[in-house]
C-alpha cells in the first residue's frame, strides 16, 4: 500500500516529463521579451492581484514546508499542527506589517529597500550576503529533495541516479531563472499553486469521506494508529528528546513566525504588485491559499497516520517526509481505478513541480540581488545588467547543485532551520528597524545584518540537529553545546540588540541626522514613490 | 510597531536649502498646522501605525497566548471542546477561519481609514513636486 508500483510509476514519468516540458515552454514564451530591466525583475508589475497573489502562496509553500511540516504533522500530530499555523501567521504578519511599506520603498530587491533609506554599497553588498546566506541552505534542502522524491515514486534505489535527478533539477531551476525571469518564475508558480491545490482538496475530502465527515473521528483514529495514544493530540511529541522541550517549542515558534516570510524568495513579490492596493488584495489570496492549504495538509497527513499508521510513515522516511504522498496513496485505497491512478499522479507531480517551482524562485532572487545590489552600479547598461543577472544565476546555481550531491545523504533538517533562523535574526529585525524607527542608522543596519547572520550560524553548530543525536546531520559525533533545536531564542534577541547598538555606538548626532533624513523618506514609505514605478 | 514619537514632541521644522530665508509661522513651533500637507501626513502616519499595530498585535497575541497555554497548562488543553476534539487542537484549527475574518477585516479598514488619507498625501506631494 505504500509502494507507487506499476502503473502509477510509468504515469508520474509520463507526468513529470510533461511537467517540465510544459514550464519549460511556459518560461520561453511568458519571459521578457525587450532589454527591459522593470520587465525582466518585475514583470512590468502587470500581474493582477489574483494571479500575484496565488504566485506569493506559490512561493511561500516551499517543498519543505509540504514535505517537512506534513511528516511532522503525521508523526507528532498536535506540534506540526502548531508548526503549521506559525507558517500561516508568518504570512498574515507579512501582509500586515511589510507588504505594504515593502512595495513603496523596493524597486527589484531587498537592497533597494535598504539602499533606500541608507543608501551605499556597503548595505547592498551585506544585503546580498546575507540573502544569499539565507537562501542558498533552503536551495540545498530543496534540491536534495528532488532526489528522495524521485527516487520514492519512481522506484530506484541507486545513487548514480538519485545524483542525476538532483543534476537534472538543478539544471531545469537555473534555465528557469535565466530564461523566465519574474513572470516566467511567476505562472510557474501560479501553475503549481493551482494543481497543489486542487488535487489536494479532492485528496482531503477523500480522507474526510473516509471517516465519514467528522475531524473527530480522523484525529481519533490517528491518535490511536500513531503508538502514541492521546498524546497525539497534546503538545510534546516533537521535543521529547530535548532537555527544554517548552523552550524548545517556542524558539521554533519564534524562528518560524519571524522568518518564514521574511525570505526574500517571499517578499521580492511585493514589488511585482501594481498599487498599494493590489499588493494589499494579493496578499489577501495569498494568505487565504495558504490556510486552506495548510487545512488541506494537516487532512492529508492526519488521514496518513490514521489509515496506514506511524509505523509504516516512519519506515518509509524515518522523519515522515513522504507523509503527504502516503496519505493521499492511502486514501485512494488498494485498487486504483483510472481516474484515481491518474489523480494520485497528478498529486506526485504537484509536489514535483513544488520542489522545481521554489528552487528557481530561490535560484532567482539569488541571482537578481547579486546582479542589481553587487555586479551593477548606477549608469550600467540595462542588457548588460540583465546578462550579468542570468549568469549570476548560473553562479548562485552550480554551487548549489554541487553542495546537494555531497550533502543528499545527511540530515538536512538543520539547513533549512538555518535559513528560517536567518530569516529571523537578520533580515526581519534590519526590514522592521529601517522601516519604522526614524534614528536607525547605517552602522546599525550593518550590525544588525551582520551581527544577526554571525549569531545565528556560531550557534547553529552547538544544536542538537547537528550532532548529538542519531537524528542529527552528524550521528556520530557530538559537539552539542547549544541544547536546543533553533537558535532564535538567542539569535532573535540579538539581531534586534545589534540593531540597537550600533545605533546607539554611532553617536547622539548620526542619530539626529538620520531622523530628520527619514521625514523626507516617510511619505514614500506610507504612500509610495510619487511618480510609480517607470524604468 | 512603530517607534517613532514624533507627535509626542514634533521636531522643530528644518527649511531645505532653496527655501525663503522667512521661516514661516507654523514651522517655528509657535502654531501648530492644523491644515495642510503636514497634517494629512500626520494623520495618514496614525493611522497607519494604529491600523498596523493592532493587526499585528492581535494576531501576534493570539498566538502567543495559544503557545502559552500550551506549553504552560497542558491539563487545560486536553480537555474536551465542543466538536469532541481536545481544546488546544480545537483552537488550533479555529485559527484558519479567523485568519480568513482578519484579512477581510484588515482589507475593509485599510480602503476605510487608510487608503483615503494617502490618495490625498500623494496627490499633494504630486502637486508640490510640479510646481517650481
Amino acid at each position: 500500500m505504500t509502494d507507487f508500483a506499476g502503473p502509477a510509476q510509468s504515469w508520474s514519468l509520463v507526468a513529470f516529463c510533461s511537467v517540465v516540458t510544459l514550464t519549460l515552454l511556459l518560461c520561453v514564451i511568458t519571459g521578457p521579451d525587450r532589454e527591459d530591466l522593470d520587465e525582466f525583475y518585475t514583470g512590468y508589475r502587470s500581474l493582477s492581484p489574483l494571479r500575484n497573489g496565488l504566485a506569493i502562496a506559490g512561493d511561500y509553500i516551499s517543498a519543505a514546508t509540504v514535505l517537512t511540516v506534513g511528516g511532522i504533522i503525521a508523526l507528532c500530530g498536535y506540534d506540526g499542527v502548531v508548526l503549521a499555523l506559525s507558517t500561516l501567521l508568518s504570512l498574515l504578519l507579512l501582509m500586515f506589517l511589510l507588504a505594504e511599506p515593502l512595495h513603496h520603498t523596493g524597486r527589484f530587491t531587498m537592497g533597494d529597500v535598504l539602499a533606500h533609506r541608507m543608501p551605499g554599497r556597503a548595505v547592498r553588498i551585506t544585503t546580498c550576503a546575507v540573502t544569499l546566506a539565507a537562501l542558498a541552505p533552503m536551495m540545498v534542502v530543496q534540491l536534495a529533495g528532488v532526489g528522495q522524491l524521485l527516487a520514492f515514486v519512481l522506484g530506484f534505489s541507486g545513487g548514480a541516479m538519485r545524483t542525476g535527478c538532483i543534476i537534472g533539477a538543478g539544471t531545469l531551476m537555473i534555465t528557469y531563472a535565466a530564461i523566465g525571469g519574474m513572470r516566467g518564475t511567476a505562472l510557474i508558480q501560479i501553475l503549481k499553486t493551482v494543481i497543489l491545490l486542487g488535487s489536494g482538496l479532492i485528496v482531503a475530502a477523500l480522507v474526510l469521506h473516509t471517516f465519514g465527515w467528522s475531524p473527530q473521528t480522523l484525529f481519533t483514529s490517528a491518535a490511536h494508529n500513531s503508538g502514541a495514544g492521546p498524546d497525539y493530540l497534546r503538545y510534546g511529541l516533537q521535543f521529547t528528546g530535548g532537555q527544554h522541550p517548552a523552550l524548545d517549542m517556542i524558539s521554533t515558534q519564534c524562528a518560524i513566525v519571524l522568518g518564514g516570510a521574511s525570505l526574500p524568495h517571499v517578499t521580492m513579490r511585493m514589488y511585482t504588485a501594481g498599487s498599494t492596493r493590489q499588493v494589499r488584495r494579493a496578499m489577501s489570496w495569498a494568505v487565504c491559499a495558504v490556510a486552506l492549504f495548510i487545512a488541506v495538509m494537516t487532512v492529508i497527513t492526519v488521514g496518513a497516520t490514521a489509515l496506514i499508521g506511524a509505523k509504516t510513515i516512519a519506515a518509509a522516511d524515518p522523519r515522515g517526509n513522504t507523509a503527504y504522498l502516503l496519505g493521499a496513496r492511502a486514501a485512494f485505497g488498494t485498487h486504483l481505478s483510472r481516474t484515481e491512478g491518474l489523480l494520485l499522479t497528478t498529486v506526485t507531480t504537484a509536489i514535483f513541480l513544488t520542489l522545481l517551482a521554489s528552487v528557481a524562485s530561490m535560484t532567482l532572487a539569488c541571482a537578481n540581488s547579486l546582479a542589481h545590489d553587487v555586479l551593477t552600479r548606477p549608469g550600467t547598461p540595462p542588457l548588460r545588467e540583465m546578462a550579468r543577472a542570468r549568469l549570476a544565476a548560473l553562479a548562485v546555481g552550480t554551487p548549489v547543485i554541487t553542495l546537494a550531491v555531497l550533502a543528499q545523504h545527511r540530515s538536512l533538517q538543520p539547513l533549512a532551520i538555518t535559513s528560517f533562523c536567518l530569516g529571523a535574526s537578520a533580515i526581519a529585525p534590519a526590514l522592521l528597524l529601517s522601516l519604522f524607527w526614524r534614528r536607525y542608522t547605517r552602522a546599525g543596519l550593518l550590525c544588525t545584518l551582520i551581527g544577526g547572520t554571525l549569531t545565528v550560524l556560531i550557534l547553529m553548530t552547538g544544536t542538537n540537529l547537528v550532532s548529538g543525536t542519531p537524528q542529527s546531520a552528524f550521528p556520530g559525533a557530538d559537539f552539542n553545546w547549544f541544547p536546543f533545536t533553533t537558535t532564535a531564542l538567542v539569535s532573535v534577541p540579538a539581531g534586534f540588540l545589534c540593531g540597537v547598538l550600533g545605533t546607539a555606538l554611532s553617536g547622539r548626532r548620526t542619530g539626529t541626522r538620520e531622523r530628520h533624513h527619514y521625514e523626507t523618506v516617510e511619505t514614500v514609505v506610507l504612500t509610495g514613490p510619487p511618480h510609480p514605478h517607470n524604468g | 510597531m512603530s517607534s517613532d514619537s514624533s507627535e509626542l514632541r514634533p521636531l522643530p521644522h528644518r527649511a531645505a536649502r532653496h527655501a525663503s530665508a522667512v521661516t514661516p509661522g507654523w514651522a517655528t513651533g509657535r502654531a501648530r498646522p492644523w491644515t495642510g500637507p503636514h497634517r494629512d501626513l500626520r494623520l495618514l502616519r496614525r493611522a497607519c501605525r494604529w491600523q498596523r499595530r493592532i493587526a499585528a498585535l492581535t494576531a501576534l497575541g493570539y498566538f502567543a497566548v495559544f503557545l502559552t497555554l500550551t506549553v504552560q497548562t497542558p491539563s487545560l488543553m486536553a480537555r474536551p471542546a465542543p466538536g469532541g476534539l481536545p481544546l488546544g487542537l480545537f483552537l488550533a484549527l479555529a485559527q484558519l477561519p479567523v485568519t480568513w475574518l482578519a484579512v477581510i477585516l484588515y482589507e475593509l479598514t485599510a480602503h476605510r481609514l487608510v487608503d483615503p488619507l494617502a490618495r490625498r498625501v500623494r496627490r499633494q506631494t504630486r502637486d508640490a513636486q510640479a510646481r517650481p
